[in-house]
């Protein structure tokens, strides 16, 4: 996939100039990535829900601060990053102190927007891979391999150093290959 | 399978140099069992890249951008009109508990300068000896009389003086309570109050 530049900064200028009709086709351009970004990292529909509208809105209201030097998608993945790092942090300290989560499982599958239930087994053995995986590394994992961002495009979203990078990302294969393995 | 899994590990994370890269590639061309356990590593890479496998509901994505404006225009709404169910209980209760205080305050200033000018500086001592020594029950022979039932037989003795615990009776009289700053006089105050209604309360006894 890659990093897509296409028109984004005449897009961004014509929103900044008043029109809004240019936010709806960035969303329209981004919002599938920005879902499934979180939804790979959340493990399901409601959160990765909850992270694609907050982020929409942090678009809305902050791309009047964009400095034209990155790439809108570079920018947006930083948010998006962010954002589901925070709500997993969010649902950490939730899960600390609520004893039943049964109603919230129910209401997930509800809601899903995956209907074919092959899919949806592939991602629920996928989502218990990587819900495995500490999230710092899953971040990383899913960039490279569900995402398809290089080193650098990933150095630049989340600021550290290549070198780094790999060793987070060989660290996460590793995991994944362990747990992937142990649930044959 | 294990240390060749360790290798290709580090060679599809791009752990490995220049020349360690070109030899593991070498490697995999010509030896069948690595180039077996790669494809199989890749193949249960290739589970976590399969977003366009997935049929979604395509109404979800429809319906995202409308649903983010409603929820813009709630948050819009709620810091319009909606924080005045916050805002105003909240103000209410600040100017509550300020005008609390200050009316505390004031009762407070109002009583102590009220109490230190009608018996420091207004009342005569005389006056000063028959309104506090009556109600507040400080002149001592009343004091005498009280603690006998009101027995108008029993001898007062003609050298009374006010007694040391006078004072705290004062303060602490029930009666004192059209007087209660008394309270919160300052020691300094107090002793003043304390030594009018003394000079006065004892000229009244002499009398």
């Amino acid at each position: 996939m890659g990093i897509v530049q296409d028109n984004d900064f005449e897009l961004i200028n014509r929103f900044l100039s008043g029109e809004e009709v240019a936010f709806n086709l960035i969303v329209k351009k981004y919002q599938k990535k920005i879902y499934w970004h979180a939804r790979q990292m959340m493990g399901n529909h409601l959160d990765a829900d909850e992270v694609t509208q907050e982020v929409l809105i942090v678009i809305f209201n902050k791309l009047k601060n964009f400095n034209f030097k990155s790439s809108l998608y570079t920018w947006i993945y930083k948010i998006v990053t962010t954002r589901s790092l925070n709500q997993i942090r969010k649902k950490q300290i939730k899960r600390f102190f609520s004893i039943d989560n049964k109603e919230e499982i129910e209401l997930q599958d509800k809601h899903d927007i995956i209907k074919e239930l092959d899919a949806k087994e592939k991602l629920d053995k996928v989502k218990k891979i990587l819900e495995k995986i500490p999230p710092k590394q899953r971040q990383i994992f899913i960039m490279r391999n569900f995402d398809d961002l290089s080193y650098e495009e990933i150095s630049e979203i989340t600021g550290k150093s290549v070198g780094g990078l790999k060793a987070n990302y060989f660290h996460a294969l590793k995991k994944v290959m362990e747990l992937t393995n142990e649930n044959k | 399978m294990k240390t060749n899994e360790e290798k290709i590990l580090k060679y599809i994370s791009g752990r490995l140099n220049q020349e360690e890269r070109i030899t593991f590639e070498d490697e995999l061309k010509k030896s069948d069992q690595l180039k077996n356990d790669y494809d199989n590593i890749r193949f249960k890479l290739d589970d976590f890249s399969m977003r366009n496998e997935f049929e979604t509901n395509e109404t979800y994505f429809a319906n995202l951008l409308p649903r983010v404006y409603q929820r813009m225009d709630k948050k819009k709404r709620f810091w319009k009109f909606g924080s005045i169910y916050y805002l105003v209980p909240t103000a209410s209760a600040i100017v509550i508990l300020f005008l609390f205080l200050i009316n505390t305050k004031t009762n407070y200033d109002t009583g102590y300068k009220d109490l230190a000018n009608e018996v420091v500086n207004n009342l005569s001592d005389e006056e000063v000896s028959n309104k506090y020594s009556i109600e507040l029950e400080a002149d001592p022979a009343d004091y005498i009389l009280n603690q006998n039932n009101d027995d108008l037989s029993v001898q007062i003795p003609s050298d009374l003086e006010l007694k040391s615990d006078s004072y705290t009776r004062l303060i602490g009289n029930p009666l004192a309570n059209e007087y209660s700053p008394l309270r919160n006089l300052s020691e300094n105050d107090l002793e003043v109050v304390y030594e009018k209604l003394n000079s006065t309360t004892s000229t009244k006894v002499r009398k």
